[in-house]
């Protein structure tokens, strides 16, 4: 079920009583079950492989830990790692890799016709496998321990608010917190529902909204003007913002409730003065994943190349990054773009450096972000696109710009639409520009009075009644 | 935890009476073309797709019948409402449990009854739908006028393009003149064509016509029927479901329910698009039809 | 250790560009700029360079502070 549907509305709630009602020892139970079924009203079919991943990560996991014979701990690793990944690579990029082979074996003279699988991608399975590869990782490596109780272990897997889209948590973070007792804490419960309905302020006021102009900006049927690309490109960074930054506050708000805290996914990320920054602050889960496991070694193994040891680390993790998010060339070239974009940055670093001390330091700073997030703005493009060429397509025009174009309402009638669009981007810039303030996540409002604070949360639910869209679409990164 | 449930409401109170109150002084003008369905009574029922939809009109269908009124037109569109469990369910929240000397029109076409690519999204307007009464009905209100802060901006608009009459009837208000009516038949010919090409007839679809027949009679009287449409289409119909009629009359028999296929007199009915007839058609073939329920 | 921190001193001021640095076993790679992922992987090779030996992958990984590095580099060249 959706984050933003009636059904996840009633889902909840219902778990969240039933949790303080039970016992503690009962609790991690109840969760489990619930994260099963939320599982299987989404997608019977696929629960036996996620079963079979589980199991097989679980088992290996203890078998490595228990033995001390280096080669059998490898061979337990690898193991639970190749079936975990064997299974993403074949519902996932299968038919990819075998299409592009033959596309370009026949483009030579061939004359092949690709066996091609039809299966639909099991829900989550970037997210759980990536999971459990890092877990096998952690044990193997002596950084986690392996988890004796399957229960905890499956619990850890698949528990529902990160279930579909993470964040992807290591198990450093999430297991330990799973053994221990959750008491009953009010403020940390409201804070969790805050953020839920922060999130879903962004999904159906934001994102939601933006939807109905980045479709247009795509649609190839239609006829744009340069500035209407443009800006409707400027508003597809915005709608994939949104929508899952507030996925991820409504999954991070929902273990909230029940005592989890799992790892912030979106820190600001269009306060990045550079690339290195920014990959710090963006899907914070994912890249933490990628540098920890996979460029992280990588650049070890590549030491001795020095600085090409650390590009070619860099390239590789990017593009590998890229090709997560699903089996297409946009993907992949959406991070060999970020790939070339940090080595570039890294190789410039002197240069910078000067710059920075010839310019005013507050020019720089906002310069720096300019482009960052401008670099961001052309490989969203790409990420987004059907094909690399209408990728290239949409960047070309906007070249077709002139003057006369230049308007407030370049999306035809739907004006008031396009204004709130506006508004409701500035309030969720706003927002964050103020909480940055604070330490806390969505704490500052808390120092207002109450009267204040009830008018505005009142106002706030009002808000995302009148102007929410209900109608549901799925959330973005639910697809990966 | 009472406590948190308890702000909860009190928080969510202002916009629920806020929502109910703009519903209440705001939802008489157009909704959109299903609504009228969805709020209106019917005690007989006109069931189908939009051949129905617009062709069927209820207030001469039910002129003097001994059944009982009113007449509610809530047939769809091919999307909603096929034949399928949706469907049923809705159907059968709508009856009033009380009505037992009832008529009910079932429309039978092939795009109610195929499988197509579009199989899982259809029928979601229906399914989603909890409760099938109510003037207004603030659910079905509050869920298709997305974002709802349009009911305040665009309250008493009017569709220029049809009318969505309390009775259920469609009444499409677009140019029905000869020449723009055979270009758009010849353009819908096509579309049907190729909606043909990758549709089969569905066993689960019939399963589901059957099920309604069977809970529909248990209310009064059923019959079924095909409506016209412009020959060329309904011979590629026939052409591609050339089984359909001889299911239909199977059922018909086993559930001794009698079928009416007018599809032999689709040369004395206008259409506005090859598929659905034209304002004045729908007159006389509910005229025709209501012939046809004083006689039962 | 000292004789470490004397041999540690100038690869680190090397690599990350700042001669300022005192070499403690407290400091972390927070307490310098130019210290990041990208300068680490060089840092290590600079590291088995200067001292001889090679490092595994698993002795690297965990480590939270010079002190640990400097205890690894003790083991590897005892």
């Amino acid at each position: 079920m959706a984050f933003n549907s009636i059904h996840y509305l009633l889902f909840l709630p219902t778990i969240f009583i039933l949790y303080y009602l039970l016992p503690n020892k009962y609790r991690w139970k109840l969760l489990l079950a619930a994260s099963v079924c939320f599982y299987l009203l989404l997608s019977v079919k696929f629960i036996i492989l996620l079963a079979l991943a589980i199991a097989i990560s679980f088992f290996c996991a203890i078998k490595s830990e228990n033995t001390a014979d280096s080669s059998k701990k490898s061979m337990y690793l690898h193991i639970a790692i190749w079936s975990s990944a064997l299974i993403l690579c074949i519902f996932k990029y299968y038919n990819f890799f075998v299409d592009s082979a033959a596309q370009i074996a026949n483009s030579m003279g061939a004359n092949l016709s690709p066996i091609l699988l039809n299966v639909a991608i099991p829900i989550g399975i970037s997210f759980y496998t990536f999971q459990i590869i890092g877990y096998s990782l952690d044990v193997y490596y002596g950084v986690s321990k392996a988890e004796k109780n399957i229960g905890i272990f499956s619990l850890y897997i698949v528990f529902f608010p990160k279930l579909l889209a993470g964040p992807i948590e290591q198990s450093q973070n999430l297991l330990p917190q799973l053994h221990k007792t959750q008491e009953f804490n009010y403020d940390r419960i409201t804070s969790g529902i805050k953020l839920i309905a922060w999130g879903l302020f962004k999904k159906v006021c934001i994102a939601d909204r933006l939807t109905f102009f980045v479709d247009m900006t795509f649609d190839s049927s239609i006829e744009h003007t340069g500035f209407q690309s443009i800006i409707g490109c400027y508003f597809l960074v915005f709608m994939i913002y949104a929508d899952f930054s507030g996925y991820s506050d409504i999954a991070i708000g929902s273990a909230r409730l029940f005592g989890f805290e799992l790892v912030k996914n979106f820190n600001r990320p269009f306060t990045s003065q550079n690339l290195t920054a920014f990959w710090k602050r963006w899907h914070i889960s994912l890249y933490a994943w990628f540098s920890e496991y996979v460029y992280n070694p990588l650049a070890f193994n590549f030491r001795n190349w020095k600085l090409w040891g650390v590009v070619s680390a860099i390239l590789i993790t990017l593009t590998l990054s890229g090709l997560w998010h699903g089996a297409a060339w946009t993907f992949i070239l959406y991070g060999i773009l970020h790939g070339f974009g940090l080595t570039t940055e890294y190789l410039l670093t002197p240069f910078r450096t000067k710059l920075k001390q010839k310019l005013p330091a507050i020019f720089y700073k906002y310069l720096s972000i300019l482009i960052t997030f401008h670099f961001f703005y052309f490989t969203v493009i790409v990420f987004h696109a059907n094909t690399v060429h209408d990728a290239f397509t949409m960047i070309k025009s906007f070249l077709q710009v002139s003057p006369t174009q230049i308007g407030w309402y370049v999306f035809g009638d739907n004006k008031i639409e396009f204004i709130l669009a506006i508004l409701f981007i500035l309030i969720l810039l706003t927002m964050e520009f103020w909480q940055s303030k604070t330490d806390t996540y969505l704490s500052f409002h808390l120092k207002l009075p109450i009267a204040v604070r009830w008018s505005a949360y009142a106002l706030f639910v009002l808000m995302v009644v009148y102007f929410g869209y209900f109608k549901t679409n799925e959330f973005v990164y639910a697809q990966f | 935890m009472i406590k948190i449930f308890a702000k909860i409401l009190l928080l969510v109170l202002p916009s629920a009476i806020a929502v109910i109150f703009t519903i209440d002084h705001y939802s008489h003008g157009y909704i959109d073309v299903h609504y009228g369905k969805i709020r209106g009574e019917g005690k007989s029922l006109i069931i189908g797709t939009s051949r129905a939809s617009q062709g069927i009109i209820p207030e001469i269908c039910a002129k003097n019948i001994k059944y009982e009124e009113p007449l509610l037109n809530f047939a769809f569109t091919s999307f909603n409402s096929p034949y399928c469990e949706a469907y049923f369910n809705a159907i059968q929240k709508k009856m009033n449990s009380t009505v037992k000397n009832g008529v009910f029109i079932l429309e039978i076409d092939p795009f109610g009854l195929t499988d197509n690519t579009s199989e899982k999204a259809s029928s979601k307007l229906l399914s989603q739908q909890f409760i099938m009464h109510g003037d207004p009905n603030y659910e079905y209100i509050y869920r298709n006028v997305n974002p709802f802060y349009n009911l305040l901006v665009k309250n008493n608009n009017e569709n220029p393009f049809c009318i969505a009459h309390k009775n259920g009837w469609v009444q499409v208000k677009i140019e029905q003149d000869s020449l723009t009516a055979i270009r758009r038949a010849q353009e819908k010919l096509a579309a049907n064509l190729k909606e043909i090409s990758y549709s089969k007839l569905s066993d689960n679809k019939l399963h589901w016509l059957e099920k309604t027949i069977a809970l529909l009679k248990t209310h009064g009287k059923v019959i079924l029927i095909r409506i016209p449409a412009w020959q060329p289409i309904i011979d590629a119909e026939k052409n591609a479901f050339p089984t359909l009629n001889d299911k239909i009359n199977s059922i018909c028999s086993s559930n001794n329910v009698p079928y009416f296929d007018y599809t032999n007199l689709n040369n004395m009915y206008h259409y506005i698009d090859g598929n659905h007839l034209t304002n004045e058609s729908a007159r006389q073939f509910s005229k025709e039809l209501n012939k046809l329920i004083l006689a039962l | 250790m000292n004789e470490i921190i004397l041999r540690l001193t100038p690869i680190m001021h090397r690599i990350f560009e700042d001669r300022s640095i005192i070499v403690t076993p407290n400091i972390t790679a927070k307490d310098i700029e130019k210290w990041t992922s990208m300068t680490n992987a060089i840092f290590i090779a600079e590291i088995e360079q200067e001292f001889g030996f090679k490092f595994h992958f698993r002795d690297v990984m965990n480590l939270k502070n010079i002190g640990d590095l400097i205890s690894v580099i003790e083991k590897k060249i005892a």
